[in-house]
């Protein structure tokens, strides 16, 4: 039941977090601060003795009907798996992350929203029923909604509308999925219910009629691949980025684009053996291209907001290619390749945090990301300049990095399955670290522009916020073993092996 | 005879004379407000504690008709408080005239018998006729006389297909018909039924008054003629399709499914271009009328036999989903319109609400709300309505059918939120009458929306009383 407690303390500090005029960001900061240490505490007492599957499942039936051969079963079900926990751990720390860099610092309803996005992810990474999974997962669009479309900077009420239209009509595809899936659910054990243990059972799917087994995959797919967001379905999110604030952004990146990557991973893989095989060939060529793809257009972007944005959506690209390949592989291989992609999915978060709090220092005294508006930037902020090229090398993968085990592990166990086809992966990544270098060496080397005027370095709230954040980052990218363990026994347990 | 069930309706009925007295001597608006709100309640309990088992004359007291009357007793009490700001004067007349709507409106819900339903509808439809009209500017005048014009055409076609359903079964009772003597004159009056009450419901070809008299009428009384009088006329076309049309024609529900999508993308396609906030809401009260038909569509489908599950599970899923979207209907429909009131203008434009988030900020928050409930986000009565509604469609095996659904609500997404986005941070500054009246009940009819998106409950609970 502490789930269920956690979850309306969470839910009390976000209501509270809208009434707290000037104070909105301490208070926010503290108590989501305090909700983390709680998290902390608990997933450490449970998920030392973790060995896979599911656990601390609070079960509570809201609402349930039974008459004349019919029964509906409304449950609020609440549960962790391994890749859960780390992903909520990661929800919180990233609500921290942006309510740090908060930049409309005297707006309790700015603050309150960025909480209900956390809120709503930590919801989402709890739940086990596919209708609070369905509200928690549409719950976290409105808030964005108001913070790029409130908050946000350039165009912003067309690309506010923009996101949330195309981002509900994959939500709205993934609802007709789980429709689907209950009412088959029902023809087959006179039940009706959304239970996500029920539904996505490998072995209740094998009895599905091949229509409606390939229409709820494609809802699912559909709703999880522009969450993610792969190569044909990523339009909404260089513009959302762009207009975003950046606390915004970094939720955005960390928050929004990781409930694709636990929607593949975490909701659809249990019944993923199911897949054709054309299909898993298809999800790996969106992947690769996904890497190539968005390498070369991040390449060109003169904005180093946008030029983030496209890389981060590169990295989450590992994550469809992991859930590809280990269909295609077996044993260890597989269970690698899956942890590689959760880690990945969990790494990026951290990762693009960094990225965009320096950027936004940076923006911050020069008023312009442009690459070629900067230049020589070490020369006036050698500190903050370090911190951003610290980001960039954390997201081209470098050892010691968060970025690198993901990355690594994904690479080497898909080379079993996809053989030289791997080397379009090296190629993304050898891009990716070209641009990264390029644009470093354009904005934060090279001559001064003197138009920007004497700057002055971070000061020591600002420094500490991104120390933090590079610390975390490099923690995750040392010490793997915390978070990887219990990934590698949720992962194992989905391929079978325990 | 057993009174007691009566007691609800005497009631009214004698209220609504006293609500006509006590204004001889002084109009006091909130005196008679005050009892007209009092009367209703007292009635919702009556009708809530004496609800099913017993039958007479032409009354039956089912938990399907008693859900209907609450409904519509309902759909009158939200209009009670801002329709004290907004009508000028003779406020002793417009509450009378509101609680004799409320008893013809609670003794349709009570019975299954033509001409009776076809009576208490009449009954709705003339004091309507002189609500819409209530403040005689000329912009009232002209809506109420479209609408006056265009019921009357309706009223002949419910009359003619009335008499065409006797003809063809010989009994006006509903839950009496057991033989058919001319199926083509079934389904003639069957048309006919459609066209005359589809005027009320503002379905797709039909629908042309409803825009000028939303626009025209004040705003409680265009909340009170989008729901409650709308929804009789829906209860009484699902009562008919449900129970009185045994029909041998599979065509009915190909006709309801097209009636349906044309209804939903025409509503949705016309609020995309206007700019006039109220006609946005009454195009969207087009378009929710097309889902809310979806629902006889999946009646004339269940005839087939072809849906995933049993004729009578679905037949109870459908009716369920019926009964529930009415619900959240009346709060999230007459919930905007209400907060039209808030502009000081008779034309209100979307950019007249710029800066209503920084004049007050949880006026602001309900509105966006209730408008996202009509798109259909969670959390909302409007989602919960519509989950169960694309769920039902699922259940009976019409995929298509949702997912043209689904797209039209897509698209509805759109105008919906370009009003919150006018709302809320859109550069500019007005004059809103933030009223005390006007205020609060839109920020009560935005947390009852909110309550209804967790109202799991009351779904199972109807789909228990659904089959009649």
């Amino acid at each position: 039941m502490i789930l269920l407690e956690f979850l309306i303390a969470f839910l009390i500090v976000t209501i509270i977090s809208f009434f707290t005029g000037k104070y909105a960001k301490y208070f926010s900061l503290i108590s989501v601060f305090v909700l983390t240490v709680v998290f902390l505490i608990y997933s450490f007492s449970v998920f030392g003795s973790y060995t896979g599957g599911i656990i601390s499942e609070s079960n509570i039936v809201l609402s349930s009907f039974t008459a004349n051969n019919i029964s509906v079963r409304i449950n609020f079900s609440l549960g962790l798996t391994g890749f859960t926990d780390a992903l909520v751990l990661m929800a919180l720390i990233v609500t921290i992350f942006a309510l740090l860099i908060g930049e409309k610092s005297n707006d309790d309803t700015f603050f309150g929203l960025l909480t209900s996005v956390g809120f709503g992810l930590v919801g989402l990474f709890m739940v086990r029923n596919f209708l609070f999974f369905y509200i928690f997962w549409e719950v976290v669009l409105v808030p964005m909604f108001f913070v790029i479309g409130k908050y946000g900077s350039y165009n912003k009420d067309k690309i506010s509308i923009k996101f949330f239209i195309y981002t509900h009509v994959g939500s709205l595809f993934l609802l007709l999925s789980i429709f689907t899936l209950s009412t088959y659910y029902f023809l087959k054990t006179g039940l009706f219910t959304f239970q996500i243990s029920d539904l996505m059972n490998l072995a209740f799917q094998e009895s599905l009629p091949k229509f409606a087994l390939y229409f709820s995959f494609f809802g699912f797919l559909l709703a999880f691949l522009i969450k993610l967001p792969t190569f044909p379905l990523h339009e909404w999110l260089p513009n959302a980025h762009y207009t975003a604030p950046y606390s915004g952004s970094i939720l955005l990146s960390g928050g929004l684009l990781s409930m694709g990557g636990y929607g593949l991973l975490g909701i659809l893989y249990p019944v993923a053996g199911l897949f054709p095989l054309a299909l898993v060939y298809f999800l790996i060529a969106l992947g690769l291209i996904s890497v190539v793809y968005f390498a070369f257009t991040s390449m060109f972007q003169k904005n180093l907001k946008r030029m983030i944005a496209y890389s981060s959506a590169g990295e989450m690209a590992f994550v469809t290619i992991a859930f590809g390949t280990s269909l295609l592989s077996t044993g260890y291989v597989r269970t690698f390749d899956l942890a590689g992609g959760m880690y990945q999915t969990i790494a990026h978060a951290f990762v693009t945090s960094l990225a965009f709090s320096s950027l936004y220092f940076i923006y911050k005294r020069t008023h312009t990301i442009q690459v070629y508006g900067l230049g020589g930037l070490y020369r006036e902020t050698p500190v903050a300049s370090s911190f951003f090229l610290a980001a960039l090398l954390a997201s081209l993968g470098l050892p010691t990095l968060a970025g690198f085990i993901g990355e690594f592990s994904v690479t080497i166990a898909s080379y079993q399955s996809l053989g030289l086809l791997t080397l379009l992966i090296i190629f993304g990544l050898i891009v990716t670290a070209a641009y990264f270098i390029w644009a470093a060496q354009r904005s934060l080397f090279g001559f001064y522009n003197e138009a920007l005027g004497k700057l002055k370095d971070l000061n020591k709230a600002e420094f500490l916020i991104l120390f933090l954040m590079l610390v975390s980052s490099i923690f995750i990218g040392i010490y793997p073993t915390l978070i990887f363990r219990i990934l590698t026994l949720y992962a194992s347990h989905l391929g079978g092996l325990i | 005879m057993n009174f007691e069930y009566f007691y609800s309706l005497i009631l009214l009925g004698l209220a609504g004379f006293i609500a006509l007295a006590m204004g001889i001597k002084k109009d006091n608006k909130k005196i008679e407000a005050l009892f007209t709100f009092i009367i209703l309640i007292i009635a919702f309990i009556l009708i809530l504690f004496k609800s099913s088992g017993y039958n007479i004359y032409f009354l039956d007291f089912t938990d399907f008709n008693t859900y209907w009357a609450l409904i519509f007793i309902v759909s009158a009490m939200v209009i009670i408080l801002p329709s004290m700001h907004d009508i000028k004067d003779k406020h002793d007349v417009f509450y009378a005239l509101l609680l004799f709507t409320v008893l013809s409106m609670v003794i349709a819900a009570y019975t299954f018998n033509l001409i009776v339903l076809f009576v208490s509808f009449e009954g709705v439809s003339i004091i309507t006729y002189i609500l819409s009209a209530y403040n005689r500017t000329k912009r009232n005048l002209e809506g109420s006389l479209k609408y006056f014009v265009i019921s009357t055409i309706g009223t002949s076609f419910n009359i003619l297909g009335i008499s065409l359903f006797y003809f063809s079964t010989r009994t006006f009772n509903l839950l009496a018909v057991t033989k058919l003597y001319s199926s083509h004159g079934l389904l003639l009056a069957l048309v006919f039924i459609i066209i005359g009450f589809g005027f009320k419901i503002a379905i797709f070809p039909m629908h042309q008054w409803a825009i000028d008299t939303y626009d025209g009428s004040p705003n409680s009384v265009s909340g009170f003629l989008s729901t409650g009088s709308k929804l009789v006329a829906y209860m009484i076309l699902l009562k008919f399709l449900y129970l009185g049309f045994v029909p041998d024609y599979n065509y009915v529900f190909y006709f309801f499914a097209i009636l349906s999508i044309l209804t939903m993308t025409y509503g949705n396609i016309a609020a995309l271009s206007q700019d006039n906030v109220k006609r946005i809401l009454a195009y969207s009260s087009i378009s929710q009328a097309g889902y809310m038909i979806l629902v006889f569509a999946m009646i004339g489908y269940s005839y087939y036999n072809v849906a995933l599950v049993s004729r009578t599970t679905f037949l109870r899923f459908s009716i369920a989903i019926a009964m529930f979207y009415s619900l959240t209907y009346i709060f999230m429909k007459a919930g905007p319109f209400i907060a039209m009131s808030l502009v000081r203008k008779d034309k209100i434009m979307i950019d007249d609400f710029t800066g209503l988030s920084r004049k007050s900020k949880w006026t602001a928050f309900s509105l966006a709300v209730m408008l996202l409930s009509l798109a259909g986000i969670p959390i909302t009565g409007g989602f919960l309505a519509k989950y169960f509604l694309f769920f039902t469609l699922i259940i009976g095996n019409l995929w298509w059918l949702a997912v043209i659904a689904i797209l039209n609500s897509v698209i509805s997404v759109f105008y919906y939120f370009r009003i919150i986005l006018y709302s809320f941070w859109k550069p500019g500054d007005n004059d809103f009458d933030l009223s005390p009246e006007i205020k609060y009940s839109v920020i009560i009819m935005a947390l009852i929306t909110i309550a209804l998106g967790f109202a799991f409950t009351l779904y199972t609970y109807l789909i228990g009383i659904a089959i009649i």
